[in-house]
């Protein structure tokens, strides 16, 4: 299992790419996602939520509370116009630093 | 989530932090849920699921500082924090916050009153468009030789540059004419049944308001059509401030009658709110039309000059280039008019400096300068000097006081550090807590310049010149009093702010707080500034206080008790009889209690509001010598009513007042000047009038120096000249005491001695020489009252800071008496601590405020910087103050029980 720093940097990428996929989403659901996805990557859990926090701060994905099937209130998040603009951004740019890396390691 | 919602999240912390608390216990139960689903046992499911989640608090704090302004949530903390720091300390708090009160608020005053005479443009429509002409005049033209503006013009010259200055291109400018008033004129309105009341009245162009951009408050104002030499209207418009003063502001006021000057006017309007004329320190009462106030054969005369002419720039335009215009018209003008009319009394190259005197356009923003404008700007600026000077007395004492109390604080200090506190984090909280001190001493102070400005006011005007000025609470006041506020934390908090946090937590913690050994350190050189700042105070104040002492007690030369001045008028200008104050004296002087009586042209000490005759004469033998003597006709007596002593020759005779005689006396200077070491009785010399030829002077006798109009010099050379008529001029009354009660009993018996005389005014000459000095005695009072607040507060900051020190070294100076130490080197122990600071703070002192000195020289009277009493004083006072502040906690050391001292803490 790769180290958290590793995944630091790329999990705001995640929640975004994700909540664009599946529409709105809680914190919960988003882990639960990402680890039904990957057998690899493991959030960090206590990471998630100041991730989701920031996001929220800059715009990107908006909050709001909903009452679920069982009754109780849950904090779904859903990506914002902006939200969606730095997803293609983000996303851009690890694609092209992992076909750089890929580069190095293949002609090195 | 914008920064509002951050700001709302700050302020509801609860709310947000149960907000994240739910959504986390959601989390928490999916992830149970999940687990036992999947086989878990609940209980090991749970402490997995709250394992991997992490700690919680931890979790919650990071995205409350994300969902909330960290800066303000600091600063808030800090705030509650710091009130109750201050709480805990309420007697020094109170301290503090009286002190810096008293000392913001002396500071605003002295601002709003400085700007409302001096510095805020006239409450108009962009008031930077507003302009006045004047002339420059030449040296020779004044008594005091001095070149000077002259904005007087005649009605004619005004035409002429109000055409010039409307069709100039690219320079335009509306221009109108008024007559400003020195003084208060005498009217009747309708309502008062023949009652007369003084007023200033000003005559203004029709289109004056209009070019002024002035509205009416009700009814309208004068208009263009009012104002026409052939077909005028006595049209009259009230000020605001005097129409609530004398109508209460009641609309019945307009279309009643008043009688100015013999001629009724009907008022039409009221000019709105906060314009009060164009002479900051003077409020206009009433604006009449140019044209119908004025004498048709006076406004007529090309060479009299009688309006001041004012306007306003177009928008676009800038008074530089259109200067030039104006000076062709009105040299070209009067190169004319010296051809036609040439002025006897100009020769020579004269005549050219006359014709050519440089125009100048003047921005006329912030009003005209008023005779009050220069009697009271000085003494403004050094109170300002003063309260400027109090305020840093009052800021350094708070600071030593912080000082103090922040090495107290030291141990809180380190242990915040060892928390985690960063040194700005403590900046920030002290700079919290003065804040809020400076918050609350400026708010008190805006109150208290709100109380104290308007009573200054009052006592800057007298009964016969009353001060208005708008002080009241405006927007500039307040940016300034808000500024000041902030001013003064960095002053007195900075300092101490950036000492208190650079503590080291390990040895903080490890002394409690006490390591250093009571040492006042470096709260020396704040001690020493506050103790200079307080003798400057005490010097400046002391200068004007001692030459206030020598200036009432002057020699004028003549005895100023007793003597009752009416300044008389004729009743009608038909029954004038140039003769009339023969008689009027005779019969005065047989009134039961009058010991002596006189007749004089201008009233003793009337200061710059008397018109003082300065006529050329030519001595024999210096024909090429302009000589401009002071002129003062005074009726047979005079001298001997106003006992003034003689030096030689006799007083005018009962013949020689009747008749047209060329006697004169004339003063010691004048002998001084132009016949030393001679007999001046016989002497005599050609005096020029407005008549072609001169009249010849022969002098009959000398008498002595007087202070005539001046308090602070002997006037110079002058000639006193018989005067026959009553009209017009002052009568001097001496009675045998009481004069005071007296007057109202003389004024009617005056006016029944001669009914075709009126009297118009009436002073004390006592009162009359007080009111020359209103400036200085303001000066001295308010110098007096903050030198006593100085030196309390030396005082105080002393006895503070030494106490705190000797309290500090209690169980050393324990240990020094239980070793055998006498009381006497204890207390000097404890003292010399405290010496050097006073030393230094009084040198510093002493040179800031003989530095300062030269600002208050023009108020200064028979008092020297240098002088030995000038210096001595405030030392004496500040040793004194010193003494008292710095013995009571020496001595309370010293006697101090070893046993108990030892067992300290």
């Amino acid at each position: 299992m790769p180290k958290q720093d590793a995944l630091q940097g790329s999990l705001p990428l995640l929640v975004l790419k994700i909540l664009d996929r599946r529409g709105p989403l809680h914190g919960y659901g988003i882990t639960a996602q990402i680890e039904a996805v990957s057998d690899l990557l493991r959030v960090e859990e206590g990471s998630l939520y100041p991730a989701l926090h920031r996001l929220e701060e800059s715009d990107w994905i908006r909050a709001q509370w909903i009452t679920t099937e069982n009754n109780r209130r849950a904090r779904v998040y859903k990506l914002t116009p902006a939200g969606r603009k730095q997803l293609i951004d983000e996303e851009r740019r690890w694609t092209s630093i992992a076909a750089a890396i890929g580069r190095v390691l293949a002609q090195a | 989530m914008s920064w509002i919602s951050r700001i709302a999240n700050t302020f509801q912390p609860g709310r947000t932090a149960a907000g994240l608390d739910e959504e986390l216990q959601f989390h928490l139960d999916h992830r149970i849920d999940d687990l036992v689903r999947g086989g878990t046992p609940r209980c090991e499911a749970e402490l997995l699921a709250r394992r991997q989640l992490g700690n919680r608090l931890a979790l919650r704090d990071s995205s409350y500082d994300v969902k909330s302004a960290v800066w303000l949530d600091s600063l808030l903390r800090d705030f509650r924090f710091g009130l109750r720091m201050l709480a805990k300390h309420r007697t020094a708090t109170l301290a503090a916050i009286a002190s810096l009160a008293l000392a913001i608020g002396a500071c605003t005053a002295a601002f709003t009153l400085i700007d409302a005479l001096i510095f805020r443009p006239l409450p108009l429509p962009t008031p930077s468009q507003l302009i006045d002409l004047a002339r420059v005049m030449p040296a020779f033209f004044s008594a005091d030789n001095q070149p000077h503006d002259s904005d007087s013009f005649s009605y004619p010259q005004y035409e002429l540059l109000r055409d010039t200055a409307a069709g100039t291109p690219n320079a335009r400018a509306d221009l109108f004419a008024m007559r400003l008033s020195p003084g208060l004129q005498s009217a009747q309105f309708d309502d008062a049944a023949g009652a007369s009341e003084n007023v200033r009245a000003e005559s203004i162009s029709g289109r004056g308001f209009q070019i002024l951009g002035v509205q009416p408050a009700f009814g309208r104002l004068i208009q263009p059509d009012d104002d026409s030499l052939a077909n005028g209207r006595p049209a009259a418009v009230l000020s605001y401030a005097f129409w609530r003063r004398r109508f209460g502001a009641s609309p019945s006021a307009i279309g009643r009658w008043v009688t100015v000057d013999r001629k009724q006017f009907q008022i039409v309007g009221v000019a709105a709110g906060p314009f009060g004329g164009v002479q900051p320190g003077y409020l206009t009462d009433l604006w009449l039309p140019l044209s119908a106030a004025g004498d048709p054969r006076e406004l007529a005369d090309p060479d009299r000059g009688i309006v001041e002419v004012w306007g306003r720039l177009h928008p676009d335009a800038k008074p530089t280039p259109l200067r030039a215009p104006l000076q062709a018209a009105i040299t070209n003008f009067l190169r004319d008019r010296v051809r036609i009319n040439p002025p006897r009394s100009l020769h020579g190259d004269q005549l050219r400096q006359f014709t050519d005197t440089p125009l100048r356009v003047r921005d006329a923003s912030t009003g005209r300068d008023s005779l009050f404008r220069g009697q009271f700007r000085r003494p403004l600026l050094i109170l300002a000097l003063i309260c400027a000077l109090l305020l840093l007395v009052a800021c350094s004492n708070i600071a030593n006081l912080m000082i103090a109390r922040a090495s107290a604080r030291a141990a809180e200090m380190a242990l915040r550090t060892s928390l985690g506190a960063s040194r700005s984090r403590l900046i920030q909280q002290l700079l919290v807590e003065s804040v809020q001190l400076a918050a609350a001493a400026g708010a008190l102070g805006l109150l208290f310049a709100a109380l104290v400005a308007p009573s200054i006011v009052v006592h800057l005007g007298s009964t016969e010149f009353p001060a208005w000025l708008d002080v009241g609470a405006g927007s500039r006041t307040l940016a300034f009093a808000i500024a000041l506020s902030l001013l003064t934390v960095l002053l007195f908090g900075l300092v101490p702010a950036l000492r208190a946090s650079a503590v080291s937590p390990g040895d903080a913690l490890k002394t409690g707080g006490t390591q250093n050994s009571g040492r006042i350190g470096s709260l020396r050189w704040m001690l020493a500034a506050q103790v200079g700042f307080s003798v400057a105070v005490l010097f400046l104040s002391g200068l004007l206080l001692l030459s206030f002492r020598k200036l009432i007690a002057v020699d004028l030369g003549f005895a100023r008790e007793d003597v009752v001045l009416f300044d008389l008028a004729p009743r009608n200008p038909e029954s004038h009889r140039p003769d009339s104050g023969t008689k009027l004296l005779e019969d005065v002087r047989h009134l039961p209690a009058v010991q002596a009586a006189s007749l004089s042209q201008q009233r003793p000490m009337g200061g710059a509001m008397v018109w003082i005759m300065t006529p050329i004469i030519r001595l024999p033998g210096r024909a090429n010598e302009t000589v401009r003597p002071v002129e003062v006709p005074v009726s047979q007596g005079f001298f001997s009513a106003m006992q003034i002593r003689w030096i030689a020759g006799r007083d005018f005779l009962p013949e020689e007042i009747a008749g047209n005689s060329p006697s004169v006396i004339v003063n010691q200077a004048f002998v001084d000047k132009f016949y030393p070491n001679q007999d001046a009785i016989g002497q005599t010399f050609d005096k020029l009038t407005d008549d072609p030829d001169p009249v010849l002077q022969r002098i009959v006798g000398v008498a002595a120096n007087v202070r005539y109009n001046n308090l602070r010099e002997n006037q110079g050379p002058s000639i006193y000249t018989p005067l026959r008529d009553a009209a017009g001029a002052t009568l001097n009354i001496r009675t045998a005491s009481k004069a005071a009660s007296l007057i109202p009993w003389l004024r009617k018996e005056v006016e029944t001695a001669d009914p075709i005389l009126t009297v118009r005014g009436s002073i004390l000459l006592a009162s009359q020489i007080d009111n020359t000095m209103i400036g200085e005695r303001l000066l001295a009072l308010l110098a007096g009252f903050f030198s006593v607040v100085a030196l309390l507060l030396a005082g105080v900051g002393l006895y503070g800071v030494v106490n705190y020190a000797a309290v500090r070294r209690t169980r050393e100076i324990g240990i020094r008496i239980a070793l055998g130490a006498r009381r006497a080197t204890v207390v000097r122990l404890i003292v010399s601590g405290a010496a050097m600071s006073v030393i230094a703070g009084i040198a510093l002192g002493m040179a800031a405020g003989l530095g300062l000195a030269r600002y208050l020289a023009s108020q200064l009277f028979g008092v020297h910087p240098a002088d030995f009493l000038s210096l001595a004083a405030p030392l004496a006072c500040m040793l004194i103050a010193a003494l008292a502040g710095v013995l009571p906690p020496a001595l309370r050391a010293a006697s101090a029980d070893p046993l108990i001292a030892l067992r300290y803490e």
